[in-house]
């Protein structure tokens, strides 16, 4: 019996959402950025099992400029871009409006150009920095002026998603904004603040500087200010998968979001002192008083709290979805949960992975374990398992349902997405394993160590090296795996927008009234204020320190 | 589930939370405030000319004997070796190293112990530590500084005391 399939032409399956085809291209060119970058993660797995394989990729001048664009493509490019799609479309969709497309489209293109720019600087090993590039290690000023790009494209995402918030609000005085955009603009507000560090750092020092229009640098202001960013990124890494995690999941486990006001206040928290933090990445560094290290260090516990408070929140919505569907015992009712569901499973493997990656957080956090751990392996072990999982398996997870909505193309092998999802967790664990066992040891990060011979490292770290050998060919399997459901599913002939999946918003148990905290927290341009008043008062006496005290060095080329 | 116990639940767990973290958090500032461990120091006005490092400290880059069992070292990295490359100091010692790079920033760990320096161009860093095992220390560079990252290292040879009848 035939069944017809209603198949729109390729027009009009966007035409009464265009804002769908917007997101989508963003969520695909940001996935096909993680590809390459996923592909040259073994080669630097099997280095740091002490196998070195780089000879017979002649293409890859060095283990260094494979992992600049490694780094730049994962934790720069893919992210910015998946974020972009996700923060501007969800929003867009729940308050039910429509970006203007040609001011949403013009920002797209240039965030390509931005890093396309960037990539032939890397590509022509102009710019082998890693995506640090610390000063007064000199990329060519393509690189700089592509990353400069990259983050202001991403700023202007930010903006028009205020703005459509702000029309919004005008319209509906007296209401709460809606929770997932709620969060959404958070987020934003956060990375504007956030990003504040690493816009003044390239557009007033490093491109000047590339382009040989100032002299000297000063290293010790330029890595301050990219560390004002570094810090709230991986929370514009992670706030976004807590978006899912908090609205979403609740329903796709069959159940409903427990408490709107605890998940306002935990991004209201994010807003508020996630960008007063960066020092704690700088513990080791001379030129910065330990007393202001101190001070960003109470904040940094701070941040914590709110994912602290996630944790609960998530978990207990999990519990009552199971229990409400008959699930029983004290931790028996994790079995009736969908775990069929390949996007459910992603993610709440990626919540599991959280919790060792935030333990692992807390020691880099501390100003004295922190010395045992710093530009040691441990630190992209840490990493892995938040951005690396936490997020990427959860906007994996996402995708499995997102991509579907936007194209009305059904998810292609729902079985094999399961599989890619297990194998990446299993992957990552192994790889975490292996790679903070490696650091306690005193193997350093970002370096091409099996070129060394065995005496030096390998032969007091069989097995971590083992296991972290093993882990990027797990890892690579489940790369293969993903972009091969993605790919078909893309490709898929059937297009059925009635069909295709809904957002899962979730209903909602304790709603939010706007009285009291929750009226004064939805007025996120207030708090912002007061975000950036806190992090002017704990970054500006150390940069004006700085500042005032310049010391210029010239620049070094050294690859 | 009962909406009344998930509130309950709630609340004790955000205390416990706040609890541990600032405990955490107190345990670490006191490490630090005592000294427990090698926190690096420096003023910020404390700047080294890099052009004319031959007449600072710097230029002369040797183990020097403050005390007894006290010693003082001006050390420089660069792409992409440590000089000196190598001391030696006897079990018990202590060592107050200042160390600078000369070209980008480096890295300076000693493995098996805290010792962790972020070695900045035109900064002094410093930094002491007692050494009381004895054995070979592998100090290496963790910074990323281009091609010969990797094979940047030093050795700090500490022998067991002699013990004088």
């Amino acid at each position: 019996m035939a069944v017809s399939t209603f198949t729109p032409p390729y027009q009009n399956a966007y035409a009464t959402n265009p804002e769908r085809k917007l997101a989508l291209y963003y969520l695909v060119t940001g996935l096909i950025f993680l590809l390459v970058g996923v592909l040259i993660g073994p080669l630097q797995a099997l280095n740091y099992a002490g196998i070195d394989v780089y000879g017979y990729f002649p293409f890859l001048k060095s283990y260094y400029q494979g992992l600049s664009l490694h780094g730049v493509l994962n934790a720069l490019v893919f992210t910015t871009y998946f974020i972009s799609g996700l923060l501007i479309y969800l929003p867009s969709r729940e308050l039910k409006l429509r970006p203007h497309l040609g001011f949403a489209w013009f920002t797209y293109w240039l965030m390509n150009f931005g890093v396309t720019l960037a990539a032939i600087a890397i590509l022509t090993n102009t710019s082998s920095v890693l995506y640090t590039f610390y000063a007064p290690l000199q990329g060519s000023p393509l690189f700089y002026i592509g990353a400069a790009l990259l983050i202001v494209s991403s700023l202007l995402v930010a903006l028009q998603t205020l703005w459509m918030w702000a029309g919004w609000r005008d319209k509906h005085k007296g209401q709460l904004t809606p929770i997932v955009t709620y969060m959404c603009v958070a987020t934003w507000c956060m990375w504007i603040l956030g990003s504040a560090g690493i816009v003044v750092e390239t557009v007033v020092f490093l491109i000047p500087w590339s382009l040989g229009w100032t002299s000297g640098i000063d290293p010790l202001l330029t890595r301050t200010l990219f560390w004002w960013t570094g810090h709230p990124i991986v929370y514009f890494w992670l706030l976004p998968a807590y978006v899912s995690w908090y609205a979403f999941i609740p329903k796709q486990a069959g159940g409903k979001m427990l408490s709107e006001p605890l998940t306002r206040i935990s991004f209201a928290l994010f807003l508020l002192v996630s960008v007063p933090v960066g020092l704690h990445h700088q513990y080791t560094d001379p030129g910065i008083s330990t007393f202001w290290k101190l001070i960003q260090m109470s904040l940094t516990f701070a941040v914590a709290l709110p994912s602290m408070i996630t944790a609960f929140s998530v978990a207990a919505s999990l519990e009552n979805a199971a229990r409400g569907q008959g699930g029983k015992g004290l931790v028996g009712w994790v079995k009736v949960l969908p775990w069929k569901n390949p996007s459910f499973t992603a993610q709440v493997l990626a919540m599991v992975s959280f919790i060792f990656g935030g333990a692992g957080g807390i020691v880099n956090a501390s100003f004295d374990l922190n010395h045992l751990v710093h530009n040691t392996a441990w630190i992209p072990g840490h990493f892995h398992i938040t951005v690396g999982t936490a997020t990427t398996l959860s906007f994996f997870g996402i995708s499995f349902w997102l991509l579907p909505h936007l194209t009305g193309k059904p998810l292609w092998n729902p079985r094999l997405a399961l599989w890619s999802v297990w194998t990446w967790f299993v992957g990552m664990m192994v790889f975490a394993v292996g790679m903070h066992w490696e650091g306690l040891l005193g193997i350093p990060r970002r370096a091409h160590i099996s070129s060394l011979p065995a005496e030096v490292y390998a032969d007091g770290a069989r097995i971590p090296m083992a296991l972290t050998g093993i882990s990027g060919m797990i890892l690579l399997v489940s790369a293969v795996l993903y972009y091969l459901v993605l790919a078909r599913t893309l490709w898929g002939k059937e297009r059925n927008l009635e069909t295709a999946p809904a957002i899962p918003f979730s209903e909602i148990l304790s709603s939010a009234k706007p009285v009291g905290i929750q009226k004064f927290i939805d007025d996120v341009g207030l708090l912002f204020w007061i975000a950036a008043a806190l992090v002017l008062a704990v970054y500006l006496p150390t940069l004006l320190e700085i500042f005032n005290h310049p010391n210029l060095v010239p620049g070094w080329k050294l690859w | 589930m009962n909406l009344h116990t998930v509130e309950r639940f709630e609340k004790l767990w955000i205390s416990l939370a706040v609890v541990m973290l600032l405990l955490m958090c107190a345990a670490s500032a006191f490490n630090v405030l005592n000294s427990v461990f090698p926190v690096v120091r420096s003023q910020t006005s404390q700047h080294v000319d890099l052009s004319k490092l031959a007449t600072t400290p710097f230029g002369k880059p040797q183990l020097k004997r403050l005390g007894f069992k006290t010693f003082e070292l001006y050390a420089t990295a660069q792409a992409f070796m440590f000089t000196p490359n190598e001391i030696q100091l006897e079990a018990g010692d202590s060592l107050q190293l200042s160390v600078t790079s000369k070209d980008v920033i480096h890295g300076l760990q000693i493995l098996n112990t805290p010792v962790n320096i972020e070695v900045i161009p035109g900064e002094v860093a410093t930094t002491t530590y007692t050494f009381d095992k004895p054995g070979v220390y592998l100090v290496v560079c963790n910074e990323y500084c281009g091609l010969g990252h990797h094979i940047m290292m030093a050795k700090i040879i500490v022998r067991a005391r002699k013990v004088v009848a």
